[in-house]
């Protein structure tokens, strides 16, 4: 069960020597248990925000509660999140001595310490990596061995910062594997920034575009699952509630994003050109928050689906919560990460 | 080059005065190294590690100490060690420990620049890396002398080098005093002076093999980094 992890609001931070707003977010909650990902270009202030979700800078405009507590002094926040930087830096000195940094700090027994670096190591990939020198590793090897380093002490969050930024594409699909074992093996939440869009949809269980230092919550539905193809013509992703026709490609893809203004509705069945046409029920109907002309209507066809449609259509239709309607997509709107 | 070959021969022969001045020489050198590695590591960090008013203008008289002649250290020091100075009840003065003192107040400069200067180039992420792994301030001075462990062992070696290399102050404080406080610098001066050149190129060329030395090591320390 997800509950409130952190909430901010009004949040507004400069660097001191610079009197330029370089975060401006207004009202944002983030959930326990998921792995949430910060979109952005290069500059948007995501690494400005993860450092200020772990303390490691402090804000000085608005509010950030950690489990219902201000951020501000909060001890819990401190011990239990940690932040692994874009390059991380390793001490000199060998993996184990990386890894271990951590429990060693908070007096853990030698033996207890050797069990777990070892058990991390595995998780990240590493085994047999204790004796190396930190110097000595490639970029992709020194970005798993920093989350060990960071998982080791069993955190509530973690926060990687362009964890793919410096690695080769062998690595970073080992980082979308090694994301999944987290989750599972530790349980904790993940907030990721990057700029890598594939990337971030593959792995995000929440996304949040982040541009100018202003948070935007985009309007896509995203669904995890897998590709089933039905015949030579035709290719489905199923959700495992959901299933829908989209475009033929070929590779591992595991995410499909169908924009909300790409999905149309109809108060009846229509013939349409569209692969998709499915009938749900209306579960929620509010104001778009960057457009009062505009509502976004969920839909529950088995998993939860959003459309945006203006006002006046929503009026012409007669479309009300609990109430049948039609949805409209064709294959190709339909993206696949 | 016939003095080089006898000062060959004074080295090989194991001439005990020869000897005698190299040991002086390291043992005053290595108190005073040791002593000042004290005081000037624990300065250095100090002065790194925290921010108060006028800080930068004393880095930068520490800095332009660097370059304090020895013969002035040798005359502050003999005037604080003299009979009539503050300190001449200690009665140290042409002593082993009146050098001592001159070449711990002409390395201590060296010393805390290096560890400072050292220290401020220790990567910015370092510290932020310690902090969100949950280190403390006692966690973040133990790490960090960790990581600058080369830095500060190239501090202490620069500081020996110095004091092993100087003659203003083992003159002025020691009285270059034979068997007593006749270091490498001032037997040197001493003995080129009276044409002695054997001597004195004996122990130029110690000298010169451990100031290659403590550079090699440096470089090696470096290097290493």
């Amino acid at each position: 069960m997800s509950e409130l992890l952190y909430s901010i609001r009004n949040l507004k931070y400069a660097y001191p020597q610079n009197e330029e707003v370089v975060l401006d977010i207004d009202r944002l909650d983030l959930e326990s248990g998921k792995v949430h990902v910060l979109l952005g270009p290069n500059g948007s202030g995501k690494t400005t925000f993860l450092k200020i979700l772990n303390r490691l800078i402090e804000y000085n405009q608005g509010e950030i509660t950690f489990m219902r507590e201000s951020l501000k002094q909060n001890k819990v926040a401190r011990q239990k999140t940690v932040y692994v930087h874009q390059n991380p830096l390793l001490f000199s000195a060998t993996v184990y001595d990386n890894v271990a940094y951590g429990l060693r700090i908070r007096k853990a027994g030698p033996k207890n310490i050797s069990s777990l670096v070892k058990k991390t190591l595995s998780v990240v990939g590493l085994e047999g990596f204790e004796k190396r020198r930190s110097q000595a590793l490639s970029a992709g090897e020194k970005q798993r061995v920093a989350i060990a380093r960071a998982l080791i002490i069993k955190p509530d969050v973690l926060f990687l910062d362009e964890p793919t930024a410096s690695v080769d594409k062998a690595n970073v699909a080992r980082i979308e594997g090694l994301l999944t074992a987290i989750k599972t093996e530790y349980g904790c939440t993940i907030i990721v920034s990057t700029h890598n869009i594939p990337f971030a949809y593959r792995v995000c269980d929440s996304i949040l575009h982040l541009e100018e230092g202003k948070t935007a919550e985009p309007l896509e539905n995203i669904f995890k699952g897998e590709l089933i193809v039905n015949d030579e013509q035709f290719i489905q992703f199923d959700s495992g509630k959901f299933h829908f026709y989209c475009p033929y490609l070929e590779g591992d893809f595991k995410t499909a994003v169908i924009d909300y203004d790409r999905i149309f509705l109809s108060s009846a069945p229509v013939e349409t050109s569209a692969r998709n046409n499915v009938q749900g029920t209306i579960s929620k109907i509010e104001t778009a928050y960057n457009n009062e002309n505009l509502v976004i209507v969920e839909m529950d066809v088995g998993e939860k689906i959003k459309s945006c449609i203006t006002k006046k259509s929503l009026k012409e239709m007669r479309l009300c919560i609990g109430g049948r309607v039609y949805l409209h997509f064709k294959a190709s709107a339909v993206r696949l990460y | 080059m016939e003095s080089f070959g006898r000062a060959f021969q004074l080295i090989f022969s194991g001439n005990r005065e020869v000897f005698t001045i190299v040991f002086t020489s390291l043992y005053i050198s290595i108190i005073s190294t040791g002593v000042t590695a004290c005081l000037g590591i624990p300065a250095g960090i100090l002065l790194h590690f925290n921010t108060f008013p006028f800080k930068r203008g004393l880095v930068a008289v520490i800095n332009a100490l660097l370059a304090l002649p020895t013969v002035v250290v040798g005359l502050l020091v003999f005037s604080l060690i003299s009979r009539s100075g503050p300190l001449g009840s200690l009665n140290i003065l042409f002593s082993p420990w009146a050098i001592v003192m001159g070449q711990v107040v002409l390395s201590f400069p060296i010393m805390v620049s290096l560890v400072y200067s050292g220290l401020s180039k220790v990567d910015g992420r370092f510290y932020e890396t310690l902090v969100t792994l949950g280190a403390k301030g006692r966690n973040v001075l133990a790490a960090t002398l960790i990581e600058a462990r080369f830095v500060i062992l190239s501090a202490v070696l620069a500081g020996f080098g110095r004091v092993i290399g100087e003659v203003g102050v083992s003159m002025m404080l020691g009285g270059n005093i034979r068997w007593y406080t006749r270091t490498m610098t001032t037997s040197i001066a001493l003995e080129s002076s009276k044409g002695e050149f054997s001597q004195a190129l004996a122990l130029g060329v110690i000298l010169v093999t451990i100031a290659l030395l403590v550079n090699g090591i440096i470089h090696t320390l470096v290097k290493e980094r």
